[in-house]
């Protein structure tokens, strides 16, 4: 076993090796004889190791047991914070020329600031005596430097997990000896704490955010001021609200900026499989939050809460009802006096047992619903801060346009627009920019989650307002009663006008009511949601009803949106002339009936924040727009059509129901005429005709009528000269005028256009 | 320094000294006794134990009995019942007889206590009101010894009746906890309190058997 | 010649030390030993509290007559614990005592090889002999040995001092971790290194 003694080449590398099982704990470094020697090192010398990461460690030199050169171990019970050596399965090699010999001098004082262990059981911190004894044990006999963090080994009892090295006489820098006669001393202040994680700032929930940071820092900030007055600090949250909005990224920003452990338990891992597991693992979790509390105030946060807690009292639930109760039962055990918090999230809060949604529970409720038009603005902000975005994207008008979405959804959306950014803009592919028409484009892939299970959610085909042919007047009271109030909200505001709930259009069948809301749709960026009676029917009794009010509740979550009940006689009916005693559509009308004019919303349907809905008019001077569009928006407004209004039940006609009641009317002559043209436009029409004469001509005919006139007259023209048929000439409108009969009739007319005026809605017509 | 003042007791007052000889038997009595009673405890404790023992495993036999003879195997456990309480009695026998010794002894004690009773009387007689008189021993009034007498035989006497109540129930317990809870009142004695050792201790060395 | 000299020094520390760890390792087994009676005393104690505990004695007919006896018997069965917990206290007085004597001595061992250490070859010190370990092995042993006792000393110091008789489960389960504890380390190193040594001691 004669090592050659030939002189070492500058730095050959050693082979890491994972530590010996006996050696763990040692702060050994297996080294060998050529390696020792080539550092001079005696047995148990101090070396200090370089590792790769860039941390180091200190180790005592020892030879290797079979002698063997070219390999290291380390046993890394010394090393700089966040050090990782010999994690399982990492091989590695190392250079002498990063092993140091350094000088290792006994220490006359040290300070360290120990890392307490979560003792199971042990309540409260250990006391200093336990802790300086602990410390002094495991630092005995090694040697030490300054910075580092000895670790104390995995099985070891006792309250020290590890203890930084702080200062020491003489300085252990770059090493020191720990003897039986060094003076130990806790230092009260750890070591400058690595950087925090940067801050991951939150859009639009500043008010959750605060009511949850009062939480958890009255209690630290003024313990003396609560306790005079007697005041029990609540200990827990629910935050509700649908999936995506940020319940998780607001819990865990808060818990960031107070300085707060936090506990993060996803509810459904906690499910065991065998009776009395689940509730074992709550146990276990609540128990860990105190033990955490001990040291510092603590967020116990416990994501999708109702899977843990569903109601109780149904059928076959006993396991649930014992998870429960377990949950009740800690609960209230943690309001003594620790600073655990506890917060719930869920986005069925309904489906909660009652009994955890108590003060002394969960004393608040912080609900967080889809971000309004401000906190979409305030998000896309946060989001959009780290990208280059072109200056001519005007994050107002998205933000208007991303009605329904929600923090993930906008988070998506804005990099699907980078990502098409990057695709597409192949000229300056070192620093993209992501200008308004990626936004455009990654608007058709991003759809809302919250609308993604909307019943009757349209895909509408865009129509202008210049498609539709005549009905100026109409168009115009359309516009201002659901448009306007969309784009001049100021004005609406200083006449003190409330926003209408719902508009009833009413008039003969094909004269384009359809197409009207088509348009309204289009020209205003709101959702739109068209029910009609094959979405609502059900066999099962009740179901329509819930659909119905769940389809409200779906709208009202992405205001602004237009709920359009297409032929809504058949929906409804009426009460009053329908006979038999309770059918569907009865109840059906009283859901319409409660969800246009209901007391309030739920209050899981709250959405923004307080400030908003009360304080208003306050901070108007501060981005007036805004202000004045949320106003506004907040609200679903009904569009019902209908051809047989005399049908329809009295309460729904009411003002403050479907309180616009717009009569559309068949055709005029003029109208006739800009139909024609807009039905024509894409036909070639010989030089002979004139729409006008076809437009007197057509007494009755409604706007549908006029289409297959023009329809018909196409037809005809290639009936008669064959595919190849160039044009359509007049005397093809004329012989299909022949065959096309008016759909109305002037005794319907006279029934539309007096059923309101003779109950007095004077104000019918004008405008 | 006990023979000095047994030595000067003695030839001062010769009535006096028969009392005090009489009290320091009684307190070697008591001695003896005690130590009796912890004998006989311990071997108590030992048949309990199997009583409970016994107990408990022949209530798991009958549950799982319970279980299996839903078939037709009856015969089985009545085989073997007659065993067990055959072996259930014989225990319970030994305990009865440990029982007995205890009440005798401490039938004894209340012997002592009033035979020391009818000593304070003897001096009260001798004394009357006399306030000034001299003690037995080192520093003891005469009536200090009944009242330690008396306390130790209520001790044992309310320990006796512990004891009775359990032998009574322990076999027909069928609560694991409660058989448990008997075998620990046996063992540990509640009624006899920790100042009794003290006391006959204090009442050793005041009559002279230990020396300070 | 003066080479070899200050090795023999080392060479005669270890040829010291070795025999007092052997018979400190005597007395730490034999401390050891009298350990598992009295914590299945303690055990079968903390099951006697459980079983008291659990039971309502106002309900059993029979214990009616003694109003006091729940408070009675617990306190008597707490003062029982207290006597154990003084017995194992001395115990592990006895352990303490081990440790401190088998660390001084080792760090003795260590003393005389650092004032030596600039004069012994690297070649010397990993010199073994198929009697003799090297003295770079023996010195580790030493070491291993202190650690040894160090560590399994303070495991069973901290285990007893998770006594607390509010943790009945805690103290029925005291057996089984004490044991786990004498497992968990190699239970025979002393005395493997002791065999390992025996040539170089005769020698």
């Amino acid at each position: 076993m004669a090592p050659d003694s030939g002189p070492f080449p500058e730095g050959p590398l050693l082979k890491l090796l994972p530590v010996d099982a006996r050696d763990r704990g040692t702060q050994r470094c297996r080294l060998g004889p050529a390696a020792l020697r080539a550092l001079g090192a005696h047995l148990g010398s101090a070396v200090e190791i370089s590792l790769p990461d860039g941390g180091s460690c200190l180790c005592t030199a020892w030879p290797r047991r079979d002698g063997a050169d070219g390999f290291v171990q380390l046993d890394p019970q010394c090393a700089s914070p966040g050090a990782a050596v010999g994690a399982p399965g990492s091989r590695g090699s190392l250079n002498l020329s990063r092993l140091r010999l350094v000088p290792c001098p006994p220490l006359r004082l040290l300070a360290v600031w120990p890392v307490l262990r979560e003792l199971a059981g042990v309540s409260g911190a250990p006391n200093p005596a336990a802790v300086l004894e602990a410390a002094q044990e495991l630092l005995r006999n090694r040697p030490v430097s300054l910075g580092h963090v000895v670790a104390a080994p995995p099985g070891a009892p006792g309250p020290v997990a590890a203890l930084h090295i702080v200062s020491g006489a003489p300085n252990p820098n770059p090493a020191g000896l720990v003897t039986p006669h060094t003076h130990i001393s806790l230092s009260g202040l750890p070591p400058s704490e690595e950087e925090p994680q940067p801050e991951v700032p939150l859009g639009g929930l500043s008010e959750a955010a605060d009511s949850l940071r009062e939480l958890l820092d009255l209690p630290l900030s003024y313990p003396r001021a609560l306790a005079s007055l007697g005041l029990e600090v609540p200990r827990g949250v629910l935050l509700a609200g649908p999936p995506g909005v940020g319940k998780t990224q607001l819990v865990r920003a808060v818990a960031r900026k107070a300085g707060a452990e936090l506990l993060a338990v996803s509810a459904p891992s906690l499910q065991g499989s065998r009776p009395g597991e689940t509730e074992e693992n709550v146990r276990r979790v609540f128990q860990r939050a105190q033990e955490l509390a001990s040291r510092r105030p603590t967020l116990l946060f416990l994501d999708e809460v109702d899977a843990l807690c569903p109601r109780r009292g149904g059928p076959h639930q006993a396991p649930e009802s014992r998870v429960v109760a377990q949950v009740l039962t800690l609960l209230d055990g943690i309001s003594g006096g620790r600073e655990v918090v506890v917060v719930g999230a869920t986005n069925r809060p309904d489906a909660l047992d009652p009994a955890l949604r108590r003060p002394g529970r969960f004393d608040r409720e912080i609900v967080i619903g889809t971000p309004t038009l401000r906190q979409r603005k305030a998000i896309l902000q946060v989001i959009t801060s780290k990208m280059p975005i072109s200056s001519q994207v005007d994050l107002s008008l998205l933000a208007e346009m991303t009605v329904g979405y929600v923090g993930a959804d906008l988070t998506a959306l804005c990099r699907e627009a980078a990502m098409h950014a990057l695709l597409h803009s192949e000229k300056n592919q070192d620093n993209p920019m992501i200008d308004e028409t990626d936004f455009l484009e990654a608007f058709k892939k991003i759809q809302p989650s919250s609308f993604r299970s909307v019943i009757g959610l349209m895909d509408i085909k865009p129509v202008g307002w210049e498609q539709i042919g005549g009905l100026e007047d109409v168009k115009l009271k359309l516009k201002q009663s659901i448009e306007w109030p969309l784009k001049f909200p100021r004005e609406f505001v200083r006449m003190g006008l409330t926003e209408p709930k719902g508009v009833l259009l009413y008039g003969p069948p094909g004269c384009a009511k359809t197409t009207l809301v088509r348009a309204l749709a289009t020209s205003c960026h709101c959702s739109f949601v068209s029910v009609s009676g094959a979405d609502l029917f059900s066999p099962f009794v009740g179901d329509s009803e819930k659909i119905l009010s769940q389809v409200f509740r779906q709208a009202r979550a992405n205001t602004p949106a237009i709920v359009f009940l297409d032929e809504i006689d058949s929906i409804l009916g009426s009460r009053s002339i329908s006979r038999t005693g309770c059918n569907v559509q009865e109840r059906v009308l009283s859901v319409l009936l409660n969800e246009l004019d209901g007391v309030g919303l739920k209050t899981i349907e709250r959405r923004g924040s307080k400030s908003d809905q009360h304080g208003k008019y306050k901070e108007l001077e501060k981005n007036e727009e805004l202000e004045f569009q949320e106003v506004f928006n907040s609200n679903v407004m009904i569009v019902a059509a209908t051809n047989r209004p005399d049908v329809l039940d009295d309460a729904l006609l009411r003002p403050g129901r479907l309180d616009k009641i717009i009569y559309i009317p068949p055709p005029d002559e003029k109208g006739r005429l800009s139909i024609l043209k807009v039905c024509t436009k894409n036909m070639p029409m010989g030089p002979d005709i004139s729409l006008e004469n076809v437009a007197a001509d057509t007494c009755f005919f409604s706007g549908a009528d006029l289409g297959n006139l023009c329809k018909e007259a196409a037809l005809l023209a290639l009936q008669e000269n064959g595919l190849e048929a160039t044009t359509v000439k007049q005397e093809h409108f004329l012989e299909s005028l022949k065959t096309v009969k008016p759909s109305l009739s002037h005794k319907d007319l006279t029934l539309y256009k007096n059923l309101f005026q003779k109950q007095g809605f004077s104000n019918l017509e004008d405008i | 320094m006990e023979a000095k003042t047994l030595g000067s007791a003695t030839p001062r007052k010769p009535v006096l000294s028969v009392s005090a000889r009489k009290i320091k038997d009684n307190a070697a009595d008591w001695h003896n006794l005690i130590l009796k009673w912890e004998t006989l405890n311990d071997g108590g404790f030992a048949t309990a134990n199997n009583i409970a023992n016994l107990k408990i495993s022949l209530l798991s036999k009958d549950t799982i009995g319970l279980e299996s003879s839903s078939l037709a195997s009856d015969e089985n456990a009545e085989k073997e019942h007659p065993e067990y309480s055959r072996e259930l009695e014989m225990l319970c026998e030994g305990l009865q007889t440990t029982l007995d010794a205890l009440t005798k002894i401490q039938m004894k004690m209340e012997k002592l206590s009033s035979t020391t009773k009818g000593i304070c009387e003897l001096e009260d007689y001798h004394y009357g009101e006399e306030r000034k008189r001299p003690p037995l021993f080192h520093t003891w009034p005469t009536a200090y010894f009944y009242e330690v007498s008396r306390k130790l035989s209520d001790m044992y006497g309310r320990e006796l009746r512990l004891k009775r109540t359990v032998v009574e129930q322990l076999a027909h317990t069928a609560d694991r906890d409660l058989a448990l809870s008997y075998l620990s009142m046996w063992l540990h004695q509640p009624y006899v309190e920790g100042d009794s050792r003290l006391l006959l201790e204090s009442m050793l060395l005041e009559t002279g058997h230990r020396a300070l | 010649m003066t080479q070899d000299q200050p090795l023999l020094a080392v060479q005669e520390a270890l040829r010291k030390c070795f025999p007092v760890v052997e018979e400190q390792q005597g007395l730490w087994q034999s401390a050891l030993r009298d350990c598992p009676p009295l914590l299945a005393s303690l055990s079968n104690l903390a099951e006697q509290l459980q079983a008291a505990q659990n039971l309502r004695f106002e309900d059993v007919p029979s214990l009616r007559a003694f109003p006091d006896l729940q408070e009675r018997l617990r306190r008597k069965q707490l003062a029982a614990g207290d006597t154990l917990l003084d017995r194992l206290g001395e115990r592990l007085a006895a352990l303490l005592k081990v440790r401190d004597v088998v660390s001084s001595h080792v760090e003795h061992v260590l003393q005389v090889y650092e004032q030596h250490a600039d004069m012994i070859s690297l070649d010397a010190v990993l010199q073994a002999s198929a009697a003799s370990p090297s003295v770079a092995e023996m010195l580790e042993w030493l070491q291993d040995i202190e650690r040894h006792y160090r560590s399994l000393y303070l495991k069973r110091k901290y285990l007893l001092s998770s006594i607390q008789w509010g943790d009945l489960g805690n103290i029925q389960a005291l057996p089984k971790a004490w044991d786990r504890i004498s497992e968990d380390e190699h239970p025979d190193l002393v005395r493997d290194i002791l065999l390992n040594v025996s040539f170089f001691l005769e020698e």
